[in-house]
């Protein structure tokens, strides 16, 4: 047989061999205690229904000019921003002096089904805003929102400016249609009414699959093949098996809230438009004369950062900040570059305003 | 329903079988006992050939049949069983199928029998949606071997890859190959479609479950989503009376009895614990310790 590419038998019997060795090898490695996250010392201050906002504890007094809330998106757990004692944002953000307070939306069920997008931006994270703003004498607060968080985030600062003393977007979809979203153009022809009125709440499981088949032969084969060559070294293992239980470890979507998000966001794009209603309400971006910084993942394959860069266009915000990080959408948190970084450049910021 | 069952029960398990003969014979035909390192290396790399050569037929005829998606062939993988014999013998199974269901129904279980026409048809239009889909991503793989042979063949005489690296080549050339496919209307029109024909089988059997399960008396989605509903329209009247107590009442603290059982639970770290005094002091903000119960945190006048 003729292949394009010269073959040697032996060496690749021998590479074989020598991988199959360190699988055999590596396989203590997995018998090695549950990984856990989320770990920076926190008590909660609030709870209602499935959420819980959290304070996180600082060895020492923020110094920060105003309590900072994160509102990370309904997609996956919020503790991304927590995963690891150095792979943490919220840790970062302590030490640099800010007083940080997180929304864990927590994992929906049955009873949740009708949580529409007017009772988590309206409803749970107006109320989680009026919770710190009542600790921290009524100041109106910093708000920093995660991807469909920043969405959210933006929708909200709209509509209650006079909360919001300055906002951050990070890895936020403004325009859903611009760039290459594959979500986005994947989800134009799918009935999503027909979807949500079967499903009820959208499983994790399914909302796993389908990002894992946007990149389906990195994200389904090739890292598990990488893997191997952390086994022998335990701590790797660990931080593989903690991204792998974050990953997989995702609520369910309240059926009505996805069903409003996927249709207006995703496939009418009515954010950038201006059409955007939530209750009797208009969102106008147009309106938003905060501060406002921006950032967003030069190699982000869930947000393209057309997307994300989109906002600056759409506000009225005078003072309007873009910060790009040269990584992925999780590589934002998780990488030693985001850690050097993504909290002091947020810090620096804030502490100018 | 006297009817005796027709041929598509044979022809179904008559797919079946071959199916998973022709499998097992794949798996290993020419295996022998002892045979030596040399040949099992060849017969590898006479594997990989086959595969490269269903690969290139395959853009071949993808070429030749544009715009219209080619039938998709199965690889060598599936011996004798050629595409064409599993289309004609899907169909087949289809046609005896329908014909079996399409007799008009009548009697008590008429409407039962209506359901399983409709059932059975949109299963169909699934499998001809799954097929479609399936032809697609056919079409990404034989491109993204094509690009990797591209790739390797520029490739020095003496520059022998490593499976390694010739691995994450492949990777690389097929998720190119993917994400341009994925992001065709094409792909969009079809993903699409085949969504939404799971969504309506889907929701086709829930139906049919539904009325077994009322039979029983058991109760169905459609009651456990009225019972959620109602719930949620409780939860905004109880928000709502709870900003409107806030507006009116002073002093409410901003903790709820269920944030003070949390963080009692929270105390896990002991620095986390003087941190926390810290905090306290320096905000002036109550303890969730200290905080009333059965009072709304919301100290807002504002809402939802």
């Amino acid at each position: 047989m003729e292949l394009p590419f010269p073959v040697d038998p032996a060496r690749l019997h021998e590479e074989l061999a020598a991988f199959q060795r360190k699988v055999v090898d590596g396989l203590g490695a997995w018998q090695q205690r549950p990984v856990s996250y989320g770990s920076t010392p926190r008590e909660a201050v609030y709870r209602e229904d499935k959420l819980t906002l959290w304070h996180f504890r600082s060895e020492k007094p923020p110094t920060g000019n105003a309590p900072l809330l994160i509102c990370y998106a309904l997609v996956n757990t919020p503790w991304m921003v927590d995963l690891q004692d150095d792979r943490s944002l919220v840790r970062n953000l302590l030490a640099q002096g800010e007083d940080v307070y997180l929304i864990d939306w927590g994992f929906p069920d049955a009873a949740d089904r009708w949580l529409d997008l007017e009772d988590y931006i309206l409803g749970y994270l107006d109320r989680c805003v009026d919770v710190i703003r009542a600790r921290h004498s009524g100041e109106a607060l910093n708000l920093l929102g995660i991807c469909q968080g920043g969405t959210f985030s933006l929708c909200y600062t709209a509509l209650h400016p006079e909360k919001v003393r300055n906002l951050i977007t990070m890895v936020t979809p403004v325009d859903f249609h611009a760039g290459d979203s594959m979500l986005s153009h994947w989800a134009r022809n799918i009935d999503i009414d027909a979807m949500v009125q079967s499903f009820g709440n959208i499983p994790a499981e399914l909302m796993n699959h389908v990002f894992l088949t946007l990149k389906p032969w990195r994200l389904m084969q090739q890292k598990y093949v990488g893997m191997v060559d952390i086994l022998d070294k335990p701590a790797e293992v660990a931080n593989f098996l903690r991204m792998e239980k974050w990953i997989f470890d995702s609520p369910d979507q309240a059926g009505e809230a996805f069903r409003r998000f996927t249709t207006d966001f995703f496939q009418a794009n009515k954010l950038v438009k201006g059409q955007m209603v939530l209750g009797d309400q208009r969102v106008d971006l147009a309106t938003l004369t905060k501060p406002i910084l921006n950032i967003y993942a030069e190699q982000d394959h869930l947000v393209p950062p057309a997307s994300s860069r989109a906002l600056r266009d759409a506000i009225g915000s005078a003072d309007y900040t873009e910060l790009a990080f040269k990584g992925g959408h999780i590589g934002i948190y998780v990488s030693g570059r985001a850690q050097r970084e993504v909290p002091p450049a947020i810090h620096d910021w804030l502490r100018a305003r | 329903m006297t009817r005796p069952a027709p041929d598509f029960l044979d022809a179904y398990q008559s797919l079946l079988r071959d199916g998973w003969e022709t499998w097992l014979r794949q798996v290993d035909p020419k295996a022998t006992p002892g045979m030596d390192e040399k040949a099992a290396v060849a017969r590898m790399l006479e594997g990989i050939d086959d595969y490269t050569r269903w690969l290139q037929s395959n853009i071949a005829s993808a070429a030749k049949a544009a715009p219209d998606v080619p039938a998709w062939t199965p690889p060598p993988a599936f011996g004798r069983l050629s595409g064409d014999d599993v289309q004609q013998r899907f169909q087949a199974w289809v046609h005896a199928t329908r014909e079996w269901l399409g007799d008009a129904a009548a009697g008590p279980n008429a409407a039962t029998h209506a359901d399983q026409q409709a059932l059975f048809e949109a299963l169909a239009d699934l499998a001809a949606k799954q097929q479609r889909y399936q032809a697609l991503l056919g079409q990404v793989q034989a491109r993204g071997l094509a690009s990797l042979q591209q790739r390797m063949a520029g490739k020095g005489k003496s520059d022998v890859p490593t499976m390694r690296s010739l691995y994450d080549t492949w990777v690389e050339v097929a998720e190119e190959a993917y994400n341009d496919a994925a992001l065709s209307k094409e792909f969009r029109e079809t993903y699409g479609a085949l969504a939404n024909a799971q969504v309506r089988v889907r929701t086709m059997q829930q139906d049919l479950f539904a009325r077994v399960g009322e039979q029983m008396g058991m109760p169905g989605r459609g009651d456990i989503d009225a019972l959620s509903r109602s719930i949620q329209d409780m939860r905004r009247e109880i928000a709502s009376l709870r900003a409107q107590v806030a507006a009116v009442t002073p002093g409410v603290k901003p903790a709820s009895p269920s944030a003070k059982k949390s963080a009692a639970q929270m105390k896990l770290a002991p620095k986390a614990a003087s941190a926390k005094k810290k905090a306290t002091r320096k905000t002036g903000a109550a303890s969730p310790s200290k905080t009333k119960s059965g009072k709304t945190p919301l100290a807002s006048k504002a809402g939802r």
